[in-house]
């Protein structure tokens, strides 16, 4: 009975009202036929042949490990961190376990199944671990986790660098798009922090310094920069330890930083512009220089109140790095449009490997706006 | 300021004490840590400098032939004998009007879909939730990519479908009926939308002078006489012709089918709109539905006091205060939709990067081209932002 | 007294100013254009060639299903590490799209390119290459599907051409249809090409005719298209090396040549050995880098081992080895041809190693 009610309220309401709902619904059935159409009829072997390229591109069988060492740090590191901050809620946890198993069934075999399920273990029992520890020891253990981050980023580097590590080129697939777009993010973040800093100061010359980078940045777009970075940018680095000989993806990281920079002081500036003024003489009251007052009363009150548009900025950053395809990188897309123009087998098979390729930087999207959306109830509700 | 900063360091002693003054005063502090910084800077620009000279500069290369063709020219007929600067100006053209149209379907989409996000109706609001979640969150890219493959998918020219004689429909393009001038015509439509654009100005400020009571006769008739005198009198000078052009699809002797006539939509040029417009709506319609949302519930309820339709409380109450927070995220959505227009580069419409990417590949150069490129984006981005910032000034007048 | 603050700045300061000028001193000890490199000495320093290639181009330059490159361009490449490292593994490729190799090269991204590359003036002086003696005779050719019944250039008049950017290509096709009405349509890579091509959206696709063939090969139904006979261009396909760069344009060169000439000598891979250990003339010898008759090996004085076409010829092959391992099975066959070696009426001919 109520649901006749909900019904007629929320559909039938008036005459226009149900001209929409119909159209509506016909255009749901349309598009859902269409898809499921075309998903549960096509062959989708060259998805399970292809898999290791996709996901990783050229990257050679035997140093696998190492992909998995850093995967497998990061999940136990993400998962304390949760335990650290939060206690999950059903509805979340949910949401997140089924958004993640769509990729995780596309691209799991059974031999693969084994690591996964072992570090889905170790990361439930870091989870537990860190939640219950931090009622007792809260300092010690927020040390620890911090420590942990710190050795963790520039580790990244060296496990998957060091001691016979691939060369850089053969790094390739959706692996490719993520460490780009980390990377990108951990440099750029200070840096916008600086460039905001130095684009609201009272020093006019850093100032002018300051708007003239971000604006530079900001005014081409993305793709013309990587495309420049590779023939310009040899030109500009010196000549130590051989950086104008280095090759793409450094040289796509490094513009992916400093094109991120500029987005996120804006971001940032915005913040920094809403913080009262009463903030700023309270800590001139109270006796803090300057720079105190920067790190312990300004930014963090900026950061917090912008840390949606900051994840939304990241996500921005992850979708752009599809566009290293420009500097020849075989990103994900690459491979996704190289698999059916080169693999005889699998011609004329492009919307299958499009729709994978969508699916999967769909996926990173939508988790990490889901957690913006988390941190900006959590927030709300704090404040 | 000066004077009494002299004055301090005269009246102490020791140089430690000066040094101590000159510390602890703050303006000398600031103009000493800028000229550190300056000095910093110049460093470092003067690296940059000496470094660009081993690249190779000048612009002397782009006034020579092109050499090569390119598939949409507007406006200015190009030929592959025009000089390399006349390729660049067509691709820049090529990406204003892949813009313009962009920016204007991007907005009425997504202010379409802002609405129905906020209506009553269950199924139209999870449509608009489900749009902006799954194309927001896909690269544009591959929905660019996605569109191109689409398009192909219409059928061959040899099986194109035909509506009533009037339309043509295949893979090499959409044709459509137009009303077009023998000579001059796009040169004439773009002289109707400056003067367009003239005559609003010339409204407004004629209702300004009203308003302080100068004696003006009705400024609507006189702005629509103002309109009128530039169209007819450009009419005849520039000898339109008009005559409606419906396309033809014919065989030349040789089996080749040719399109003529009419106003072609192009595969490559749809595949970019339609890419654009979907996702840079999908931006535009959570701008719109959160600018909605801020605005007191007290207005709509006090709409629905009023006994006004849903239609009327929209357009009447509801969007006009939603515009004064909408414009200038909005006006960030036009600036973005216009450098992503550069994605073309991936399937075969040149706009203004990708006719570069072929002038430097046929002529080096990369410097001076990336320079521009920047100044390219960067008077575009500055020409939007200037006609936005006019309409926010003028949105936000009234009232605070 | 200097308080934290005052040390910092001091401290950054110093830091900063040293790096700037350890930075602008440090200027061009190895410069690239100009007053000239040598590559050579980098490469056996790194004790690895780095060669630019394609990565798509079915029987020149492609990456097979285990990972692995394979083609044409891919051998020479092959053939010069085995010149100057003595094994043919060692070799870094690194795929280049049409529009971005020339800028590689330029930037010192890599050594060599040998990816169908045309020699042109204008890529031999405006943007600083050196071409070696081509090592493919190709000509641009046109595409076109067999049922469209076009039979010459001639027939295309109005038609849309799909064509990929950056390459001589587009030049070539413009000044082919002059005075013709055509519509080019200029892809960036190939894939969107292909489909566009296939889908019937333009009626012809242009490239060398070696690259046609063997996306010709590729398809479902090969005899559904068809290569018209005319020949829109010369396109002498070899390595390049860096303007100013003799040592291994020197040695990148004579491997070529090498090779060309162990074919019209009737040296292979299989037998190489023997013919090294007891060469039948003294021009055989002086190939090899072996004495004849007790002799002393002669040396060039390329820069690297004496017998570095031993090398070559049994880790990748004589020139003819090469060619039928990769370009026969794509239908593109030496009789008649430019490719065929100057004793059977074609352009291959080597100068004596003397």
């Amino acid at each position: 009975m109520r649901i006749l009610i909900w019904i007629k309220e929320n559909l039938l309401g008036s005459k226009t009202d149900i001209l929409i709902t119909l159209i509506s619904a016909y255009f749901i059935y349309f598009i859902s036929s269409l898809f499921f159409n075309f998903v549960f009829t096509t062959d989708w072997t060259l998805i399970q042949v292809n898999r290791k390229i996709l996901l990783v591109g050229l990257f050679p069988e035997e140093q696998l490990w190492r992909i998995w060492t850093v995967f497998s740090i990061f999940s136990i590191l993400i998962s304390a961190t949760i335990g650290y901050l939060y206690k999950l809620k059903l509805k979340n946890s949910i949401f997140y376990i089924t958004i993640l198993s769509i990729p995780f069934f596309i691209f799991t075999t059974l031999n693969l199944l084994f690591n996964i399920l072992i570090i889905l273990f170790f990361s439930i029992i870091s989870y537990t671990a860190f939640y219950y520890f931090k009622k007792n020891q809260k300092k010690i253990i927020s040390r620890i986790l911090l420590f942990s981050w710190i050795v963790f980023l520039p580790s990244l580097f060296f496990i998957l660098v060091l001691f016979g590590g691939p060369k850089v080129t053969l790094w390739g697939g959706f692996f490719v798009n993520l460490i780009l777009a980390v990377i990108a993010i951990i440099a750029g973040f200070p840096l916008g922090v600086f460039l905001a800093l130095g684009r609201a100061s009272s020093y006019n010359v850093i100032k002018l310094v300051s708007i003239v980078f971000i604006e530079t940045f900001r005014g081409a777009p993305l793709i013309a920069w990587l495309f420049f970075a590779w023939f310009v940018l040899p030109n500009f680095l010196p000549n130590l330890f051989s950086l104008n000989d280095i090759n793409l993806v450094i040289r796509a990281m490094i513009v992916l930083s400093l094109f991120s920079s500029a987005y996120i002081a804006e971001v940032i500036r915005g913040g920094l512009q809403s913080i009262p003024k009463g903030q700023k003489e309270a800590a001139t009251a109270l006796g803090l220089s300057s720079i105190k007052e920067l790190i312990f009363i300004v930014l963090p009150q900026a950061i917090r109140v912008v840390i949606p548009a900051v994840v939304s900025t990241f996500i921005a950053i992850f979708k752009d790095t599809s566009l290293v395809f420009i500097l020849g990188i075989t990103d994900l897309l690459r491979v996704g449009r190289l698999i059916p123009e080169q693999q005889q087998e699998f011609y004329g098979k492009s919307i299958e490997t499009l729709l994978v390729v969508a699916l999967l930087f769909w996926v990173v999207s939508i988790v990490l706006s889901q957690v913006s959306r988390s941190i900006e109830e959590r927030l709300n509700v704090s404040n | 300021m000066i004077s009494s900063l002299f004055k301090q360091l005269k009246s102490e002693t020791t140089t430690r004490k000066k040094i101590e003054v000159l510390k602890n005063d703050k303006s000398f502090r600031k103009f000493f840590i800028q000229f550190i910084f300056s000095i910093f800077m110049l460093f470092f620009l003067f690296y940059l400098i000496s470094r660009a000279f081993s690249l190779e500069l000048g612009f002397g290369h782009l006034s020579s032939r092109a050499g090569f063709g390119l598939s949409h020219s507007f406006i200015i007929e190009y030929t592959s004998n025009d000089s390399r600067w006349g390729a660049y100006f067509t691709g820049v053209i090529n990406t204003i009007r892949v813009s313009l149209v962009g920016i204007f379907l991007a907005t009425f989409l997504g202010v379409i879909m802002g609405l129905a996000r906020l209506s009553k109706n269950f199924l139209i609001s999870k449509i608009s939730a489900g749009y902006v979640e799954f194309l927001r969150n896909t690269p544009l890219l591959v929905q660019i990519i996605f569109w191109q493959l689409v398009l192909l998918q219409l059928p061959q020219i040899s099986n194109a479908l035909t509506f009533g004689g009037v339309s043509v429909w295949s893979n090499r393009g959409i044709l459509l009926p137009i009303i077009s001038s023998v000579e001059n015509g796009s040169l004439w439509v773009l002289i109707l939308l400056i003067s367009l654009i003239v005559t609003l100005f010339i409204r407004s400020y004629l209702h300004k002078y009203k308003e302080e009571n100068v004696k003006i006769f009705s400024p609507n008739l006189l702005s629509i006489i103002f309109f009128l005198i530039t169209v007819i009198v450009s009419y005849f000078i520039l000898g339109i012709d008009l005559r409606s052009d419906v396309p033809t699809l014919e065989i030349n002797e040789y089996g080749t089918y040719i399109q003529s006539g009419g106003f072609v939509l192009t595969p490559e040029f749809s595949a970019i709109l339609f890419a654009l417009v979907l996702y840079t709506g999908t931006f535009i319609t959570e701008i719109v539905r959160g600018s909605i949302q801020s605005l007191p519930v007290g207005q709509t309820e006090a709409a629905q006091a009023l006994g006004l339709s849903t239609y009327q409380r929209i357009t009447l109450v509801i969007l006009p205060q939603a515009l004064r927070s909408i414009i200038p995220p909005l006006t960030n959505q036009y600036l973005n939709l216009t450098k992503n227009s550069s994605l073309s580069v991936a399937i075969a419409y040149p706009d203004v990067f990708m006719v570069s990417r072929t002038i430097m590949n046929n002529a080096g150069h990369a410097l001076p081209m990336l320079f521009l490129i920047l100044s390219t984006y960067l008077s575009l981005s500055l020409l939007i932002s200037l006609i936005m910032n006019l309409l926010n000034r003028r949105v936000t007048r009234i009232g605070t | 007294m200097l308080n934290f603050r005052t040390k910092t700045i001091v401290i950054l300061s110093l830091l900063f100013s040293m790096f700037v000028i350890f930075a602008c001193t440090a200027e061009e000890t190895s410069s690239n254009s100009g007053s000239g490199s040598n590559t050579l000495a980098t490469i056996i320093d790194r004790g690895e060639l780095v060669c630019g290639v394609n990565d798509n181009l079915t029987g020149f330059g492609v990456v097979n299903s285990a990972g692995q490159f394979e083609g044409f361009d891919i051998d020479f490449c092959k053939a010069v590490a085995a010149a100057i490292l003595g094994d043919a593994g060692k070799v870094e490729y690194v795929p280049l799209t049409a529009s971005a190799r020339f800028e590689a090269l330029a930037a010192n991204e890599i050594d060599i390119l040998i990816r169908n590359t045309t020699w042109t003036a204008s890529r031999d002086r405006d943007l600083g290459n050196d071409f070696t003696a081509p090592t493919f005779y190709d000509g641009q050719g046109m595409m076109v599907k067999a049922s469209s019944g076009y039979d010459s250039i001639e027939a295309m008049e109005g038609a849309t051409v799909c064509v990929l950017q950056g390459t001589t290509t587009e030049l070539n096709l413009d000044d082919r249809f002059t005075g013709m009405d055509y519509t080019p349509l200029t892809f960036e890579t190939n894939d969107p090409l292909q489909a566009a091509y296939e889908e019937g959206r333009c009626d012809g696709w242009t490239t060398d005719k070696s690259g046609l063939a063997s996306k010709r090969a590729g398809f479902s139904t090969p005899s559904d298209h068809v290569v018209l006979a005319e020949t829109l261009s010369k396109e002498p396909l070899g390595p390049l090396t860096r303007d100013n760069d003799s040592e291994l344009y020197d040695v990148v060169q004579w491997v070529v040549f090498g090779m060309m000439q162990a074919e019209e000598s009737g040296i292979t891979s299989s037998n190489v050995t023997s013919m090294a250990s007891n060469p039948s003339d003294p021009g055989m010898a002086r190939l090899l880098g072996v004495g004849f008759d007790g002799g002393e090996p002669s040396d060039f004085g390329f820069g690297i081992d004496v017998n570095f076409m031993q090398n070559v010829i049994s880790q990748v092959g004589n020139y003819g080895e090469v060619y039928e391992r990769h370009l026969v099975p794509l239908g593109l066959t030496r009789e008649g041809s430019l490719n065929a070696q100057w004793t059977d009426g074609g352009l291959i001919y080597a100068p004596p190693f003397r």
